[in-house]
């Protein structure tokens, strides 16, 4: 057992939080084979395993539609059926009798077997499904083996450790189970950690060597804040950690009381804050952290949820809702970026995903894709605070194209004498450095600039920030990634269109003053970070932004401009210090 | 003992749901019912059966059903496929 084993990953959930771990092994049970003398007996012991099984699927199906309400259930039925499947069933029974070995080890061929079927049938949409097996025939193999899964039959709050985890996972166990979550890969933008954020879970991500440094019942620290594990903690780190979590819970009373004051800076200086959101359900947290209009609503989960084509009437149902629950605020829709990462349409895996099909390019090469979730946008706009944005454009013509596709939609809505918002908003993700280069002619083709500066920096400084061995390179206060921000919102300001910033910089308290300063006009990021970036601005002054926005420009280094920044920010906010810069471990 | 092909109509073909949906709605007859593809038969009262499949949009299948309720059993398979599995 390690001691007070000190681990970083990257912080990909907020929050602070002790418990137990559970790990989460995706990998096929090992079982034994050996004989048995009692054929009757072990189908009954089969039978038995199965039907316990089932019990605990109906108790995490019971967890979780508290938490995420009834639609999803469907993913907790197929579960069943497959537990339940008769062809398995009676082959399981019928090989124990025939071959009088033990049932995990007859019951595993079975299921292998026909896995192997279906992975031969090279269809992609059973990949996913070939994992959702994986894990029930774990389930029954653990149930025959003895060996209770603590993650479905107590009630004890836990800390998931795992390789990766899936949403589906993750909306299996619910809110009320996992406290805590752990993961060796993924990164701050991957779905898990949005997954992570939107349920309000802390996570830390990316944490290398984990899972050959824990035991299942270690107790952990996971500090969602600074992206820190700590295994087995000693007095010391608990007392800390307990000291942390005071100073934590009163600094959030502190935020929540002004989170639904207006967000504006001592001079007068009005941003508008605004709301990421990936699911239907996160709309409720945007109005408890007293975010107003969306900034960003991620069509991606609707599309994987639906293998990638889902109906014009199922989007219009979740557009229309979003739009009822945040009107008279808006909501900024932005078209489907699934990427070569996802290999929906495409066959194969992509060599070089961020640089190949993705976003737009995906959109106007499935024209219909495009139709469709314009016309479900366009019918689910009659309130009038729906707008568009495109993902992913790197030249001109890709909005043009677009522009003509929206016009024919509309067009044939028209016709048809369907009521919209003839009016609709189309603004761009300005994410690829050619957009920002370019953003003087953008601006004559769109109604708003959104800068996406995870891809813009990853883009500009040529850095994937999975890679491990790059991703100290990945820094959005690079001076030329403020540069390439300062080129958008001006050539936004020139032909009176707004600015805003989506990416995690939209709540990254250090880059608040140089975003301010350099006219962004909006800042969209996830919930829960809402109310700490409004207590920034309402102790900052516009003037003084401009002034430390225009010096940080003229740094060399990503470096030197975040140690101007934090000389500026200790002097005006020093308990956020600490805050921003998880100092908290080393004291 | 009745046989009628079918030709998948739905986008994706028969993933998870709609073979949950045929199982749910083919596991209330009595009648033995079989799904061939090529030379591919299967149960169809089995969901990781159907999920063999592997059917997507486009493809052929032959319900075969043999029981007291066999025709009952087309008529339901009918109406699940000419509305694709509800899924539009």
């Amino acid at each position: 057992m390690k001691n007070n084993l000190i681990l970083r990953g990257f912080p990909a959930s907020p929050g602070l939080v002790i418990g137990k771990l559970k790990i989460l092994n995706n990998k096929v049970e090992f079982v034994q084979e050996y004989d048995i003398d009692d054929p009757e007996g072990e189908a009954k012991r089969f039978l038995k395993a199965v039907g316990d099984t089932k019990i605990d699927i109906l108790k995490a199906r019971e967890n979780f539609d508290k938490t995420m309400g009834e639609e999803f259930k469907e993913i907790f039925d197929v579960q069943i059926m497959i537990l339940e499947d008769k062809s398995v069933i009676e082959r399981t029974l019928l090989n124990i009798r025939e071959t009088k070995k033990n049932a995990e080890f007859v019951y595993k061929n079975v299921m292998n077997q026909i896995m192997e079927n279906m992975t031969k049938t090279d269809s992609k949409y059973f990949k996913e499904r070939i994992f959702d097996i994986t894990d029930i025939m774990n389930r029954v193999i653990k149930k025959l083996k003895n060996r209770d899964d603590i993650s479905l039959s107590s009630d004890e709050k836990m800390i998931i450790g795992t390789y990766t985890i899936t949403p589906t996972e993750t909306m299996k166990f619910g809110k009320n189970l996992i406290i805590g979550i752990i993961t060796e890969s993924g990164g701050i933008t991957s779905h898990s950690s949005i997954m992570a954020r939107a349920l309000n879970i802390p996570a830390v991500v990316n944490v290398k060597e984990f899972l050959s440094n824990v035991e299942e019942g270690d107790t952990v620290i996971v500090d969602g804040y600074t992206g820190t594990v700590i295994i087995n903690p000693d007095e010391n780190s608990i007392k800390n950690f307990k000291k942390r979590e005071d100073e934590y819970i009163t600094y959030n009373k502190k935020l929540m009381e002004i989170k639904d004051e207006e967000s504006v800076t001592i001079d007068g200086h009005n941003i508008d804050l605004s709301a990421n959101i990936e699911l239907y359900e996160e709309v409720a947290e945007v109005k408890k952290y007293g975010g107003r209009g969306i900034g960003l609503f991620r069509t991606e989960f609707i599309f994987l949820q639906e293998n990638g084509y889902p109906s014009v009437e199922k989007q219009k149902k979740i557009y229309t809702s979003v739009s009822e629950k945040i009107f008279p605020d808006s909501v900024i829709i932005r078209t489907v970026d699934i990427g070569g990462d996802k290999p929906i349409y495409v066959d194969e895996n992509e060599k070089n995903p961020f640089l190949g099909f993705r976003g737009i390019r995906v959109s106007l090469k499935n024209r219909e894709l495009l139709k469709d979730q314009f016309r479900a946008v366009l019918k689910s706009s009659v309130k009038k605070n729906l707008k568009l944005m495109l993902p992913m454009v790197s030249s001109i013509d890709e909005v043009i194209q677009a522009k003509l596709v929206l016009d024919e939609v509309k067009k044939e809505l028209f016709n048809q004498q369907i009521d919209f918002d003839k009016d609709i908003e189309l603004g761009i993700m300005v994410e690829v450095p050619s957009a920002a280069i370019l953003a003087e002619e953008f601006a004559k083709y769109v109604n708003f600039f959104s800068i996406g500066t995870n891809d813009l920096t990853q883009y500009t400084l040529a850095v994937d920030r999975n890679n491990t061995r790059v991703s100290h390179l990945y820094d959005a206060l690079d001076p030329a990634v403020l540069k390439l921000i300062k080129m958008t919102v001006d050539a936004a300001h020139d032909v009176n269109i707004w600015a805003g910033v989506c990416g995690e910089m939209a709540s990254d308290p250090i880059a608040i003053p140089i975003l301010i300063g350099l006219g962004v006009d909006e800042l969209s990021m996830a919930p829960v970070f809402l109310p700490e970036i409004k207590m920034i601005i309402r102790l900052l002054s516009f003037e003084e932004s401009k002034e430390i926005a225009k010096n940080a420009l003229l740094f060399k280094s990503p470096d030197k401009v975040r140690e101007y920044i934090i000389g500026i920010i200790s002097e005006k906010f020093p308990n956020l210090r600490k805050y921003i810069l998880g100092e908290f471990y080393e004291e | 003992m009745i046989e009628k092909e079918f030709t998948v109509k739905n986008k994706l073909g028969i993933h998870a749901r709609p073979a949950a949906l045929l199982v749910k709605n083919l596991g209330k007859f009595d009648s033995k019912i079989e799904i061939l593809r090529d030379d591919l038969i299967v149960d169809g009262k089995s969901i990781m059966g159907i999920m063999m499949l592997a059917a997507e949009n486009g493809a052929k299948l032959v319900i075969r059903a043999d029981g007291p309720d066999e025709i009952e059993v087309i008529k339901v398979v009918e109406e699940l496929f000419e509305k694709g599995f509800y899924e539009e």
